[in-house]
Order: structure tokens, then sequence, then C-alpha cells
């Protein structure tokens, strides 16, 4: 476990060692566990590169919580639904978000959809398109399947309705899974900036965090594209060192790492059943 | 359990009430405009204190402008840009991808938001298309003065086609394409030229023998084995170190993946060239004498970087753009000496390098303002007068007094504070705005001389020497060349480009030739770095299955069309 | 299964409307949601008559050509269409296999693991490199496969090598070389699901099991994997409905000319043959391929896991 250890921790080790180096050094190559020539340089340029930094943290935190939240509340209410073997709709639902994980109408028509419902511009653009996965939902699914339905019945004989079953039994029973949801929206909300760049982009009090650095990245990678090469344009790109894209790296990647020790906990400690039966 | 009930009926009312109603106003289908309703001021047009003339009409206006290539943000906030606001009552707003997204001109002809002004690059007939942005000539007869002045004879060069000539777009490069620097060519370090006394380079056996001699003589540079030849050709970076350098070595000028005959029109793939496939083929010599560093094809970027930041690379083939992180490395790691001289190297001595060949104006696709825009008129005379001279001067320059003065001779010269900061500040530009609003914006150039008899642009030849570091200096002089454009033929003496540069042309980017392009690109890339890789004695026949593979792809007919492109081109530039 | 028998018999007496009166909250939970999946996942579908046009911006869906099946023909006759298809194919079951493998195995001795501090050290640490970038994993499998990396000087001092491989120069060795920096980079974050799965798992299971003298290893064959199974089956099934989707970043940045007829995936081709060269139905006929055979292979896996009994997806 110890060799696994190393070997996974590496990759980030030097990530965050190139980060604290020199960015004229880092050139040179040949940096692994710590920084040849220490500096905070990288870290103090990128926040003074981009005004829009702390608003952008802001808003990255606000999409990710309340992403989060809605998300897991519709997600379980759903798989719940699709869980119950004697539903009517079961199936259908079921095919509807299955297939969903697999077909695209591609960019423009999404943008169309958007725009048509009038959601361009506007924070909840980050909220609605994304509270639901087909992936998420069927994870979440297969975990009720494996509940006992008996838990399900008795409560039924107590005269609860559906919805009180799920509020009360079933979520409470689900949160090991549902912590595991929760990360992968989490994930999801926080790392994601294409759409903030396709329809925010023009809101300045809207924009992400994760945006706001792709634009520093993105600077970097400038012109990755060959059929540009000739032209002028990637003449003029002065490209950005690698230590201030590690640097950004360990920026954008610590806050949503530190989610993880929080949901740990419904990982670790095993549950009883019985004794929520009882 | 009421309570549960009605909850959940709220929360579902919520999800689908937000989604169908959306609570936010569509900000970015309506670009600012207070242009109409404020009252015209018409103020008188005598110079202000500064000396500048303006626009009459500077009515506070913010106007969007799309540019398809930037990858930064531009901030209109530096001293350059409030000059500009003050004179004109423009602020630009500029936009740009993100991710290198493909797909932003399209969504905007989809869902039909346009900004005011737009720089779609190979993307302008798509706009035309939709008839998204407007046809200028008129304007520009009617009111477009210091374009006229600018451009000249090439207002011609700038009509987009020869079925429809119409103006659509202004700017771009400049008119005018002095060459100070040598860029992209094939280098070997310093330390290799004076170790052997500056020998006569001129062909690749030459460059080779050098390479050679000097590696024998020393297996090791700072601790690590030497590298000879070390190139970039894992990725499309390809083209550009091994592709461009092999034409240029064969004395092809550069028209991307082609060779065009100048004064025929006549269009090959340049795959095709005897001399490109000797290149090709001493590339796998020198691998197979160890010359060449095999991780050439396989290693990353900055894998490629770190190597050169080493000092142990004794040639290699990379524009400015690429290894100016890694001879800065060198510089500050006191290996000033392990930096790159930049010759003119071929594949024998009959071929004429035609790296310096002017390419003339090539008219490009610049600015356009769109169909859509509440400021059509405005964005013009902006765009007009970006052209004036007092704007070239305050773009390029920035304020006199500020930025630079006028000396007894009445030379414009950059202060030395401004001096000092252009070559230490990495935020320069940023900061002072100077050189920040030339491209794509329409530009004199480098070389061109304005009434005062000084430079419209910073550069001059004086100013590139005026650069150079103590070693590089020292190289010249032992060649005797003041620059290191002087190797190479002078400009003069080889003809200005009738046809401007083919990957300039318009070429839709849907149909068989764009499609034969990246195909035969991809293949090449592959195949013929498997031949260098290969046994010196399998290359010809090697190159011999590339060759077939190329006419299976239907070369013959992609150059026909080619053929056909360049001498449209020179029949419309020219008539 | 066995305890919903009852039920569902009970269900079936009743009439359909007569059910759709008892689900009423379950309707009211799953209405809003089939809305929303209409609206935002079903809409944009439209944009797949782009396939059967010539579409052009400037002309819209409504104004562009038809043309039928043309682009599915150009598609058909493509050779490196089957290029693609063969190697997406190819490195996705190599990353199905292996990779559930390594996740689940990771995530059994993760959950073996005595100590809660260290567990969740390594717990910590392991879902770390998913967070850093390709571009960066890359560089790194680079360095250390090159002809003077480590892997090289460790094989040719075990006398494995006579001389060192540039293994990123050998076309045959790059689904190898892709599926394990694929495991390398998230067997940790894959193992979360399958942990999350063990939790669930009942603790008196466990103690019963324990008074009947089992060892760990016993109780890790005849409890947690039994128990996992459904969890382990679906999202087989889903990663089988997956194959053709599968991203290019890795397969681009650890590939390179060489190696190109074994790095070209469909992500990729459609990326540099159809959105950018703009050619949106190109490149929309392809993502049309690609999720039939999705929805076909789903359909597959899925009356196969029926049959064997346990975890159907639908």
């Amino acid at each position: 476990m110890t060799v696994v250890l190393i070997i996974t921790i590496y990759p980030f080790i030097q990530v965050i060692a190139i980060s604290f180096n020199d960015a004229t050094d880092t050139v040179r190559g040949g940096i692994h566990l710590w920084p040849r020539k220490f500096t905070l340089n990288n870290y103090k340029e990128i926040f003074s590169s981009n005004t829009r930094i702390v608003t952008g943290f802001m808003v990255s935190v606000a999409r990710t919580v309340i992403g989060t939240i809605i998300g897991i509340i519709c997600t379980a209410m759903l798989a719940y639904t699709i869980s119950r073997k004697d539903y009517v709709f079961r199936k259908p639902i079921t095919i509807l978000f299955v297939i969903t994980m697999y077909v695209s109408g591609g960019m423009i028509p999404e943008y169309m959809v958007i725009k048509g419902l009038g959601l361009i511009g506007h924070f909840s653009v980050y909220i609605w398109p994304m509270i639901l996965s087909g992936f998420n939902i069927i994870v979440l699914r297969s975990f009720i399947d494996n509940l006992p339905y008996e838990l399900q019945e008795s409560a039924k004989i107590d005269g609860a309705n559906d919805f009180t079953i799920f509020y009360k039994i079933i979520f409470p029973l689900c949160l090991p899974v549902i912590a595991t949801v929760a990360l992968f929206l989490a994930v999801g909300q926080w790392n994601s900036w294409f759409d903030t760049y396709l329809y925010c982009r023009s809101n300045d009090a809207l924009t992400t965090l994760q945006y706001e650095l792709m634009k520093v990245i993105d600077n970097a990678a400038a012109g990755v594209k060959a059929a540009d090469v000739n032209s002028q344009g990637i003449k003029q790109v002065t490209s950005n060192p690698e230590s201030i894209k590690m640097a950004i790296t360990v920026v954008t990647t610590i806050p949503i790492v530190c989610v993880y020790p929080f949901l740990q906990r419904y990982f670790v400690s095993g549950m009883t059943i019985g004794a929520v039966k009882s | 359990m009421k309570k549960m009930k009605f909850t959940a009926v709220l929360l579902s009312l919520v999800c689908v009430g937000s989604a169908f109603v959306g609570c936010g106003v569509d900000k970015s289908a309506t670009s600012n405009n207070t242009g109409e309703a404020a009252t015209e001021t018409v103020a008188e047009a005598a110079p202000d204190a500064d000396g500048f003339v303006g626009l009459a009409d500077r009515t506070p206006v913010t106007l969007t402008l799309f540019e398809k290539d930037l990858t930064e943000d531009v901030e209109f906030t530096d001293p350059i840009a409030k000059k500009i606001t003050e004179l004109t009552g423009v602020t630009l707003k500029v936009e740009h991808a993100v991710g290198g997204d493909e797909q932003a001109i399209p969504l905007m002809i989809a869902s039909g938001d346009y900004p005011d002004m737009i720089y779609a690059k190979g993307d302008t007939n798509k706009l035309i298309d939709a008839g998204a942005i407007i046809p200028l000539e008129d304007m520009i007869e009617e009111k477009g003065n210091n374009l006229k002045n600018l451009y000249g004879n090439m207002l011609q060069r700038l009509k987009f086609s020869q079925e429809d000539p119409s103006i659509y777009t202004v700017g771009c490069y400049g008119v005018s394409t002095a060459l100070w620097k040598s860029d992209g060519v094939m280098q070997i370090q310093n330390a290799v030229l004076k170790d052997q006394g500056y020998p006569e380079i001129r062909t690749i056996d030459q460059y080779e023998a050098a390479l050679q001699a000097y590696k024998d003589k020393y297996p090791q540079i700072e601790g690590q084995d030497t590298i000879g030849l070390c190139l970039m050709g894992s990725d499309w970076r390809w083209l550009i170190t091994v592709g461009n350098v092999a034409s240029a070595a064969a004395g092809i000028f550069d028209d991307g993946e082609w060779a065009i005959n100048d004064d025929t029109g006549e269009a090959k793939y340049k795959y095709l060239d005897p001399n490109v496939k000797e290149y090709m083929k001493w590339l796998c010599h020198m691998n197979d004498i160890g010359l060449l560093d095999p991780e050439s094809f396989t290693h990353q970027e900055d894998v490629y970087f770190a190597k050169l930041a080493s000092g142990r690379v004794l040639g290699s083939a990379t524009p400015d753009w690429g290894t100016n992180n890694a001879k800065q490395a060198l510089i500050s790691a006191g290996l000033e000496e392990r930096t790159m001289a930049a010759l003119n190297i071929t594949v024998n001595k009959d071929i004429e390098s035609q790296f310096s060949k002017d390419p003339g104006f090539s008219g490009g696709q610049g600015i356009a303002i769109c169909e859509s825009s509440e400021n059509k008129d405005k964005a013009f005379e902006f765009l007009d007068w970006m052209a004036s001279d007092e704007a070239q001067v305050l773009t390029n320059w920035g304020l006199e007094g500020q930025n630079y003065t006028v000396d007894e001779n009445g030379k414009r010269v950059l202060t030395d504070e401004m001096k000092k900061q252009k070559v230490e500040d990495k935020d320069f530009v940023k900061k002072t705005g100077i050189g920040k609003y030339l491209y794509p914006f329409p530009q004199r150039g480098d070389g061109a001389i304005d009434s005062t008899g000084n430079y419209y642009s910073t550069n001059s030849p004086e100013q590139v020497e005026a650069e150079f570091t103590a070693t590089e200096k020292e190289t010249l002089a032992k060649y005797g060349k003041k620059l290191w454009v002087d190797f190479f033929p002078a400009r003069e003496s080889l003809p200005v480009s009738k046809h401007g540069q083919a990957w300039q042309f318009s070429i839709p980017s849907d149909g068989d030739l764009a499609i034969f392009n990246k195909k035969s690109e991809d293949y090449i890339k592959q195949s013929v770095t498997q031949a260098i890789l290969g046994k010196p004695e399998d290359f010809d026949a090697a190159w011999d299955k590339i060759l077939a593979a190329l006419d299976a792809m239907g070369v013959q007919k992609a150059n026909e069309q080619m053929t056909q492109y360049t001498k449209d081109t020179i029949e419309f530039w020219n008539n | 299964m066995k305890t919903n028998n009852n039920t569902d018999k009970k269900y079936y007496k009743a009439s359909f409307s007569q059910k759709l009166k008892e689900q009423k909250y379950l309707i009211a939970m799953s209405a809003p949601f089939v809305i929303w999946v209409l609206v935002f996942k079903y809409a944009p579908l439209v944009g797949w008559l782009m396939a059967f046009q010539d579409y052009k911006p400037a002309k819209g869906i409504l104004g562009s050509k038809w043309v039928g099946l043309k682009h599915f023909i150009t598609l058909f006759k493509e050779e490196q269409f089957y290029q693609a298809l063969t190697n997406t194919l190819g490195m996705s079951i190599l990353a199905i296999i292996f990779g559930t493998m390594c996740s689940i195995t990771f995530a059994i001795l993760l959950n073996e693991m005595r100590g809660v501090k260290y567990k969740r050290i390594v717990q910590t640490v392991s879902y770390l490199p998913h967070f850093v970038s390709w571009v960066v994993v890359a560089n790194i499998v680079g360095q250390l496969l090159s002809p003077n990396g480590i892997v090289n000087e460790l094989l040719v001092n075990a006398h494995l090598l006579k001389t060192p491989i540039n293994f990123l120069a050998v076309p045959n060795m790059f689904w190898g070389v892709v599926t394990t920096s694929d495991i390398w980079k998230e067997t940790g974050w894959n193992a979360i699901i399958y942990l999350a799965a063990i939790t669930g798992i009942d603790m008196q299971l466990y103690e019963a099991a324990k008074v009947d003298g089992a060892n760990r290893w016993q109780q890790i064959w005849n409890i947690t994997l039994p128990s996992i199974r459904g969890t382990i089956i679906i999202l087989l099934i889903m990663n089988i409905g997956g194959l053709v989707n599968i991203g290019f970043e890795k397969q681009y940045l650890l590939g390179n000319n060489i190696v190109a007829e074994k790095s070209l995936v469909l992500d990729k081709y459609i990326l540099d043959y159809g959105i950018g060269m703009m050619r949106y139905s190109y490149g929309t006929a392809i993502g049309i391929f690609k999720s039939v055979v999705s929805i076909v292979l789903i359909w597959f896996a899925n009356n196969l896991a029926k049959k064997t009994g346990e975890g159907q997806l639908i």
C-alpha cells in the first residue's frame, strides 16, 4: 500500500514542486520532488494578473454548493422512484435517462435550448443543466436496490406515503452513496468552465474561478492548432511558463480536494442496517 | 405528512418553473450602446494640446470586438487605450474564444448573437454567406480617407474574391513587410562555431560535419550527453521543425505545405519535391549515425525546451516564439554561448534560399463590421481613424514625452525608461499598451516610413542590432554580418511574391482540398517520420511508398486545385 | 428480488388507473425530471438532423440542403474511420477489464486496512492524481519511459533488456502505455464508488461469518464480493455502453507521429475531420453512429446480465 501511495502521489508532488520553482529555471527541467529555486512569484502572478479571481472563487463556491445540494435531492428523489419495482413508469423513465448518457445533440443545439429558456447570462445556467446525470441516478438506484425491501413494506403498513418513505428511510440509508454522488456533482461543478465561457462570459459578475484560470492556461497553450502554424497570431504569443500552469493546477485543485475528507467518514465507517430498522 | 407533500410539489414546481420561465435577462445579445440616445456633440476638428485631431464625434460608446485567435483578455485600460477613448469616444470590449473553441463563430451565426466588430480569420467567408458582415467599399469611398491612404493600391488585395469583389475586412497584417530578423531556420550553437573558428556552413553536409566534430570533441556538456540535432517532431510542431525546415532547405518559399512557382502559378505539394526528399534522407542518415536525437519524435514540448535550455543541444530549428524561454534560461544560467545562431543552410550550394523573399501584403482577413451592430458607422469611423497617421504613431510608439521623445535630428526614440522596461518587464505591452493595438487592426507594418522620415513601427535594423547579446554580436562580427538576415540573399534581390502566401488563401474549410490537406498532413507526419527512423538503405523504397500513397489520396487533383487558387489570386490582385 | 414477488402480484391485480392513483407520489416525484430530461437532453437532439444535410451555419437547420445518408456513406468508406474504431474499442476494452479489476481490488484492500488514520491518508492520496491534468501525467510517463528513463534503466540492469527501448516509439505498445497510465491516474478515483457500495454491506453478515470461523479472505470472497456484485455489474454495463466514448486527451498527449496509427481514436477523428474542419454534418453523423453503437451495446449487455440473473440496468 505504501508503494501505491508513493507512486500515486508523485505527480502531485512534482506539480507542487514546480509551482514553487522559479519560472525561468523550470524550463531547464529536472525538478521532481523539491523546488530548485524557491519562489512565491508564480502564485503572486496568478493573483495579480487577473482581478476577477476573487469574485470567480465566490461564484465557483456558490455553484458548487448550490448545485451539489439541489443535485443530490433531485438525483435521490428520481432514483428512488425508479428503484421501485412496482412503479408503472419505472422502465420508460429508466430508459429515458440511460440513453442520455450516450447521446448528445452537440454544442450549437444545446446553446439554442439554453438561449430559448432565457438562461443566458444568469447564475441558474450553472445549476439546472447539471442537476441530473444518468450515471449518478443509476448508481444511486442500484444502491437502493440492494437495501432490503422489507423496510419500505413495514413503513407502508404504518401508513407512510411514498415521499415519507423516501425522506425518512431511504435517504438516510443511502448516505454513503449519496456522499459519492455529492462528490461527483461537486467535482463536476467545480471543474466546469466551458459553460461559463458559453453562457456567462459577458457578465463579469458571474465568471467562475476555473474559467478565469483557464484563460491564463489558454494563453500558454495558445495556437496548438496546426492550421494556424504559419499565422502571425502565433508569433505574438508569449508562452506562459510551466511553473505558472502548475501553480494554477494547485490553486484550482486544493479547494476541491479539501471536500473529500469531509465526505470520507461516510465511506470509512461501515453501517448496520439492523440498527436503522429498529 | 401534509408538509412533506407540499415540499415535494413545491420543489417540483421550482424545478420546472425556473427551467421554463428562466429568470435571467439575455445580457449577451445586446451590446452596450448609448450612441443613439445621446445628443451629438460635434467638436471642431482642431488638434488638441498633444497635436491629436481625433474624431469629430466623440460621443462615448462601447464597441465589442471578437478576435478569433486571441488567447488572453485585453483590458482596455492602459494609457494608450485611454487616449484612444479620449480621441474617438470608443471604448473597446474585446472578446475571444477560450480553450481552443473552434465553434465560436458558427455558434454566433446559429444564434445571431454578434459583436459589433469581428476578426474571424478563416471563418470570414461563413460570415459573408450568412450576411452577417457588411461590405465596406462604399464607406471607404465616402469617408475612408485614412484607410485609402494606408492601403493605397493594395486596396485591391483587400477584396474578397473575383466572384465577390467586395471589401469586407480591413486590417490584420502590415502593408509593409520589412525583414530584419531570421526566425524558424536551421540553427547551430554559437559555441560550436567559435570552437571551429567560424567555418563556412552553407549546406547540410557542412552543418553535419560541424556537429559531428564538436560532438566527438565534447561528448558531454554540463555533465550530460551531447545531443547533435534536436527537433520537436512528436505533434503538430513537426510541421514547423521538420516540414517547414525541409522545404526551406530545399529552397521553397513558405507557402505552407505547398511549393508554388510564383511566375507560372504552378502549385505542387511540397513533399513531391526531390530536394525535400534529399533533406529527409539526410535526417535519416543523421539518425543512423546518432547525430539526431532519437527522442525528437516522441518527447513532449517541455522536455524539448528543457534539452535546449540545458545547453547540450548543438543544433535545432524552432521559431523564436518557441525557444525564447529556453534562450532566457540559458542566459540567466550564464550559458550565453550555448544560444543558437541562425544560418542559411540548404540541401546543396546551388539552391537559393527563399527565406528572405518578400511575401508582399497578403490582404488577409481582418476586422469586419457586423450587420446587426447598432453602431456600424461609428465602428467604421473608428477603424478608419486607427489607420490614420496619428493613430499609427500612437499605437506603435505611445505618447510623446511619456513613452518616446523626438531627438534633435527629428528621430523618434523610446525613452530610456521604456527601453529598459521593454527588455525587463514581460508585461510591458500589457501595461503601456505599446504595440497592443496593432494586430489585427490596419497597420503600416515594419519598414514603412512616415512624413517625418521615421519608421511607423518601433522596429528598425538599429533596434534589432541593439538587442543582440554579446555572443551574437561576436558571431556576427566574425562572419562580417550586421544582422542574422544578412546570411540570406538580400530581400531586394528576390522579386516580391505575386500571390502572397498560400496559407492565406481562403480555401473552404469543408471542401475536398481542405480534406486532402488534413489527410495528407496526418499521413506525412507519420510516414516520413517512420522513414527517417528506418535504415538509410530502406529510405528510397519508403519514399516511393509515400509518393504512391499521396497519389492515391489524389495529390494530382489537389495540385490542380491549388494551382487554380494561385492563378486566380495572381490575376485578381494584379489586374 | 425474492422479497418483491408478493408486492408485484398485488399490483398486477390492480388496474392501471388504480395504480396511477396509488402511485401519485411517485409520479409527482419523477414527473418534473422527465420534463427536465426532455428539455435539456432530448430537445437538443434536433441537431441530429444536421447529419442528413449539408449543414451551413448561415442557413440553419431549416434552410440547409438535405442529402440523405451521404455523410454516413462517406464515413463507412473511410479507412481512417475503421482504424479509429479499432483503436477506440481496443483501448476501451483494456480499460474496462484492467481498470475495473484494479479499482475493485483497491477498494477491497482499502476496506480491509486497519488503522483509520492511515486508511484515510491512503484514500485521499490515491484519488489526488485524478485532479492532475493529463498534460502533466503524460509528461511524467514520457520521462519514465524514455530511453534513459527509470523503466529502461531497471530493465537493463535486471538483464531483461540488452539495450534501452524507446517505448513511446513502438506502435504496438501504445495501447498498453495508455491503459497503464490510465490505471495509475484513475484507480483511486474509480474505487470510490465500490468503496461506497462496500460500506453499504450489513455488518451483521461479517459478524455472523466470523462466528462461523471464516478468515478474512473467505469473508471477502463470500460476503464482500457477492454483496457488491450488483454494483459491479451495473457499472460494467454502463461502461460497455460507453465503449466508444473514450475521449481523446490521453491518447493525444501520450501519442506522437510514430504511433499515430495506433493512437487515433474516434473522438479525435471527429474533432479533426468533423468539427475542426467545420464539417458539422459529418461530425454529427459520426456522433449518431457512436450513439447507436452505445445503445446496441448496452441493450446487449443488459440482456446478458438479465440472463445471468443479478443486477440489471433496465
